[in-house]
C-alpha cells in the first residue's frame, strides 16, 4: 500500500548534500527537543489572547485538535502544552486533544483517500511533520499519480473551542 | 455564570499567526529582496547581501522562500547540513549565514503548490523557524506579486523592500507594477537595485531610475559569477559582489 503513492528511498532525487541529513538519525530519534513546543506555543498564547479578549475569569476547558499528517507527539505536545500554561489563566484548564485523519482529495480525477496512521514513519513524514504542504513533493495520488490533490483533512494544529466563565 | 464558547473556530484565530512576530522578534530588520521580474538576479543579490554582511560582523539569517525554484542553496554550495530540532526549527549556519530553505527537506523534488497552499506552507515556515537574535533576515522572494508577496505584506510588517530589476525594459515594466503595488500600500521600501548592467548594450534610455524609490546602485553584468556559484569565497570577490557592497553600505546606513 505505502508504495502505491510514497516514493521508495532511491527513487528520491538527491540534491547532494543538502539530503545528507535524511540518512542520519532523525532529530525525533536523536532525543532532541521537538517542534511540538512550537505548535505548544501558538496554542498557549492563542488561547490566552482569546481569553482575554473575552474578559474570562477562568477557561475550564479547551479542544485542540491535531492533524494526523503533523504526526504530532501527543506526549511531548500535552507535556509542552503543560508546561506552558504554568502561571497563566490555563493553568486549571483541562485540556482535550483529539486527532483529525489525513485526507486528501484528487483535483484531477477526484478520487479522495485516506493515509493510515502507520503508513507514515518514513523521512518524508518527517517533511510533512514540519510542514504538511511538503505532501505535494512526496505524494502522488493513487489512482492518477496526479501531485494536484487538495488535503481536505488532517493537517495543521488548532483550537476548536475553549470554555470560559466571566 | 458560566458562558460557553462553543464553535469557536471562528473566535480563536489561527495559532501559528500569534507566534509569527514572537518568531521575529529579536530580528532587527528584515530586508525583502523582490521584483516581480523572474530571472533578474533576486536569489544572488539576496545571497550575495547576506553574505556580504555577515562578512562585515553583522549577525545574518538567508530565507529562501521560493519554494519552487529554490536558488540560494546552490549559490551557497553543497553543505552537509540540516536545521536542528529545538521547540521549532534552528537554522544551520553556511558560510557565517543562518540559512532556512525548504531544499532541506525536499531535496530536488518538485514542489507543486498551489497559490494557498504556498501561502500556508509560508505561515507554517515563519512559525517554526527559531531565528534567534538577528541583525538581518535577508529574504529571496519568488517573481510574480502574488501569494509570497501578500503574504510578506500581511505578516512581515517591517520588511524593508529591496527591488532588483535589469535595464531591460522587459523587466522595467514588471518590475514597475511590484513598486506601485508597494508604493500603495506603504510598504517599506528601501529602493532599486539595477542589476546586469552592460555598458556595452544599447538599452535605450535607462529606465531603472526612473522609479519613484530611491536609486541604490548598479551591479555589472559579470561574466565571472557562474563559474562562482556555490563558492562564497569565489562569489566575494567577483565585481558583482564588490558592487553590492556599496548597495549593502547604503542598505546599513538607512537606519
Ligand atoms: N550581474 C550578473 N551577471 C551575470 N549573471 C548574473 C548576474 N546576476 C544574475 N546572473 C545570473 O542570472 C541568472 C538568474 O539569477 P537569479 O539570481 O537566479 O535570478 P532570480 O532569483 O531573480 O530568478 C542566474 O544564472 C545568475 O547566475
Ligand atoms: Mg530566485
Ligand atoms: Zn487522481
Amino acid at each position: 500500500m505505502l508504495e502505491d503513492f510514497w516514493y521508495r528511498r532511491e527513487e528520491i532525487p538527491s540534491d547532494a548534500a543538502f539530503r545528507n541529513h535524511l540518512n542520519n538519525p532523525l532529530p525525533s530519534e536523536s532525543g532532541g527537543c521537538l517542534h511540538e513546543w512550537a505548535l505548544a506555543e501558538a496554542v498557549i498564547s492563542t488561547m490566552l489572547a482569546v481569553a482575554k479578549e473575552k474578559g474570562a475569569k477562568a477557561v475550564s476547558e479547551a479542544m485542540i485538535k491535531l492533524g494526523r499528517l503533523q504526526n504530532i507527539d501527543t506526549e511531548i505536545f500535552n507535556h509542552a502544552l503543560r508546561e506552558l500554561a504554568k502561571g497563566t489563566l490555563l493553568e486549571k484548564t483541562e485540556i482535550k486533544l483529539e486527532m483529525e485523519e489525513s485526507r486528501f482529495k484528487c483535483r484531477a480525477c477526484g478520487h479522495e483517500w485516506k493515509l493510515a496512521p502507520s503508513e507514515v514513519g518514513s523521512d518524508e513524514s518527517e517533511a510533512i511533520h514540519f510542514i504538511p504542504d511538503l505532501a505535494h513533493a512526496f505524494i502522488r495520488c493513487p489512482r492518477c499519480r496526479s501531485p494536484d490533490f487538495e488535503i481536505t483533512g488532517g493537517r495543521g494544529v488548532w483550537v476548536e473551542y475553549i470554555r470560559i466563565s466571566t | 455564570m458560566g458562558r460557553i464558547h462553543k464553535d469557536l473556530n471562528v473566535a480563536v484565530p489561527d495559532p501559528r499567526l500569534s507566534i509569527i512576530d514572537e518568531r521575529l522578534r529579536r530580528v532587527r530588520r528584515i530586508i525583502i529582496v523582490a521584483s516581480g521580474k523572474g530571472g533578474v538576479g533576486k536569489s544572488l543579490v539576496a545571497t550575495t547581501i547576506s553574505l556580504l554582511l555577515a562578512r562585515s560582523g553583522h549577525k545574518v539569517g538567508l530565507l529562501d522562500l521560493d519554494f519552487h525554484g529554490p536558488s540560494c542553496h546552490v549559490i551557497l554550495g553543497e553543505t552537509n547540513v540540516t536545521p536542528a530540532e529545538e521547540r521549532g526549527l534552528i537554522p544551520p549556519v553556511v558560510h557565517g549565514v543562518k540559512f532556512m530553505s525548504l531544499v532541506y527537506y525536499i531535496g530536488a523534488r518538485p514542489l507543486p503548490l498551489r497559490g494557498d497552499e504556498a501561502s500556508d506552507a509560508f505561515v507554517e515556515l515563519l512559525t517554526i523557524t527559531r531565528w534567534d537574535q538577528l541583525d538581518y533576515l535577508v529574504v529571496d522572494v519568488p517573481p510574480g506579486i502574488a501569494e509570497e508577496v501578500l503574504d510578506i505584506i500581511r505578516l512581515i510588517k517591517r520588511g524593508e523592500f529591496l527591488i532588483v530589476t535589469t535595464p531591460s525594459i522587459l523587466a522595467v515594466k514588471t518590475v514597475a507594477r511590484l513598486a506601485q503595488l508597494l508604493q500603495e500600500l506603504r510598504v517599506p521600501t528601501l529602493g532599486v537595485v539595477e542589476n546586469m548592467h552592460r555598458p556595452d548594450a544599447k538599452t535605450g534610455k535607462n529606465q531603472a531610475g526612473a522609479f519613484k524609490f530611491n536609486f541604490l546602485g548598479r551591479l555589472p553584468f559579470d561574466p565571472e559569477l557562474e563559474r562562482t556559484l556555490g563558492n562564497p569565497e569565489e562569489l566575494l570577490k567577483t565585481r558583482f559582489a564588490r558592487s553590492l557592497e556599496g548597495v549593502v553600505k547604503k542598505i546599513v546606513g538607512a537606519r
